[in-house]
């Protein structure tokens, strides 16, 4: 009973326009950035390392190689701050949680595209 | 009784009108202090005028009934977590209540009692599942149906008569601070490092110290000092948290959302105050 009511609540704060979204994707996260009363746009591309599915608060953790550097950013994908999700390629992987990523680098970090889907 | 309604009534409606707007301007601390007053106002003027409004028995004929009262608190249910986004995009935890509808089923009065208060019901029950005192009781406050949860809360302003349905938009707003009373989880008998929160010891490097208490004190007063943690039972007692903000209130389906976390497990009894 509680259970349907917290859904029927959360159900107008799930995005519909969301593309499928599966650990090993490459992704380009629009994020809306606030700097000094002005907003723009700022896009984070990288692929997709976990995926948290929680209603409203589920997350897809992002990880990219930024001059040389791993960067990892959480974004909660029903945030009003992310605006969009572009999909850029689907990898193929064989687990849920790609953590094995961070050990990894240059052609080993590499992931076969899945043609299938 | 019946020659003041109509000014209530206009009085009631009008705040009710505004009061939603106020909250939605979230500037909660000045719209709940011109409608206090407001309703104080209302009250005194009708003290004055109708001393027989207090003596006149509650007439179980809805029509009559005057507008729900504020009281201190209401009673509700939990229903469980979940995360909420402001306007600024951040995501806020919060607690989703159900409170209400509440009844008023009988009245402490200053007279009888020493004190002004409501005693309200929540949750209908089966007829057969109340004694007869009981049963008489919901009887002689014009309700069909008994309820399971019955509590008192002082009458804030306005007039309490029992039969009155109360939701949380009558006694709440958006943005207020309340506490919330619940029976928080049972733990059983929990040890002395969940319980107290004692460090424990190593778990490795041959040590048999894990997570035992250890000491119990010096031996100097050669005895235990009283109220020396120990472990025992943990969980399962009343439980207030204070400072909780209502982030939303759904008069249609009298639901409460609350930022934070509340005692209890979902579907457990809380009660939520005003904090004063």
């Amino acid at each position: 009973m509680s259970q349907t009511i917290l859904q029927e609540l959360e159900k107008p704060l799930l995005k519909s326009d969301l593309p499928e979204i599966r650990p090993g994707d490459t992704v380009r996260v629009h994020v809306l950035v606030r700097e000094g009363g002005k907003e723009r746009t700022q896009v984070f591309e990288g692929v997709v390392i976990a995926r948290k599915n929680r209603g409203v608060a589920d997350t897809i953790t992002v990880r990219k190689v930024s001059y040389g550097i791993g960067v990892e950013r959480t974004f909660p994908v029903h945030s009003p701050i992310v605006s969009k999700i572009e999909v850029v390629r689907r990898g193929k992987v064989r687990r849920a949680k790609l953590y094995y990523l961070r050990a990894l680098s240059g052609k080993a970090a590499r992931l076969k595209e899945d043609m299938n889907r | 009784m019946s020659e003041e309604k109509p000014t209530q009534d206009e009085m009631s409606t009008t705040e009710n009108a505004e009061s939603p707007q106020l909250a939605e301007a979230s500037a909660p601390a000045e719209p709940s202090d011109s409608s206090e007053q407001s309703e104080l106002a209302g009250h005194s003027d009708q003290s004055e005028t109708t001393p027989t409004a207090s003596g006149a028995e509650p007439t179980p004929a809805k029509p009559s009934l005057p507008p729900p009262p504020v009281l201190s608190g209401l009673i509700g249910r939990k229903l469980g977590m979940m995360h909420i986004f402001d306007s600024e995009g951040r995501m806020v935890p919060v607690t989703v209540l159900e409170v209400g509808p509440c009844f008023v089923v009988q009245v402490r009065t200053p007279e009888r009692d020493g004190y002004y208060a409501a005693q309200i019901g929540f949750e209908r029950i089966a007829r057969r599942k109340v004694n007869k005192p009981l049963a008489g009781i919901f009887r002689r406050a014009g309700l069909e149906q008994p309820l399971r949860h019955l509590k008192e809360f002082r009458v804030l302003s306005g007039q309490a008569v029992p039969g009155q349905e109360i939701r949380p938009e009558h006694v709440f707003q958006v943005g207020e601070v309340v506490r919330v009373t619940g029976i928080s989880k049972g733990k059983g008998f929990a040890g002395v490092v969940k319980r107290y929160g004692f460090a424990g010891g190593p778990m490795t490097h041959g040590s048999m110290t894990h997570r035992r208490p250890l000491s119990s004190g010096a031996t100097g007063p050669q005895r235990v000092f009283k109220n020396k943690p120990m472990p025992g039972r943990m969980g399962g007692e009343q439980v207030t948290v204070r400072g909780l903000t209502i982030v939303r209130i759904e008069p249609e389906r009298n639901l409460m959302l609350i930022r934070g976390a509340v005692p209890g497990g979902r579907g457990s009894i809380v009660y939520v105050q005003k904090q004063m």
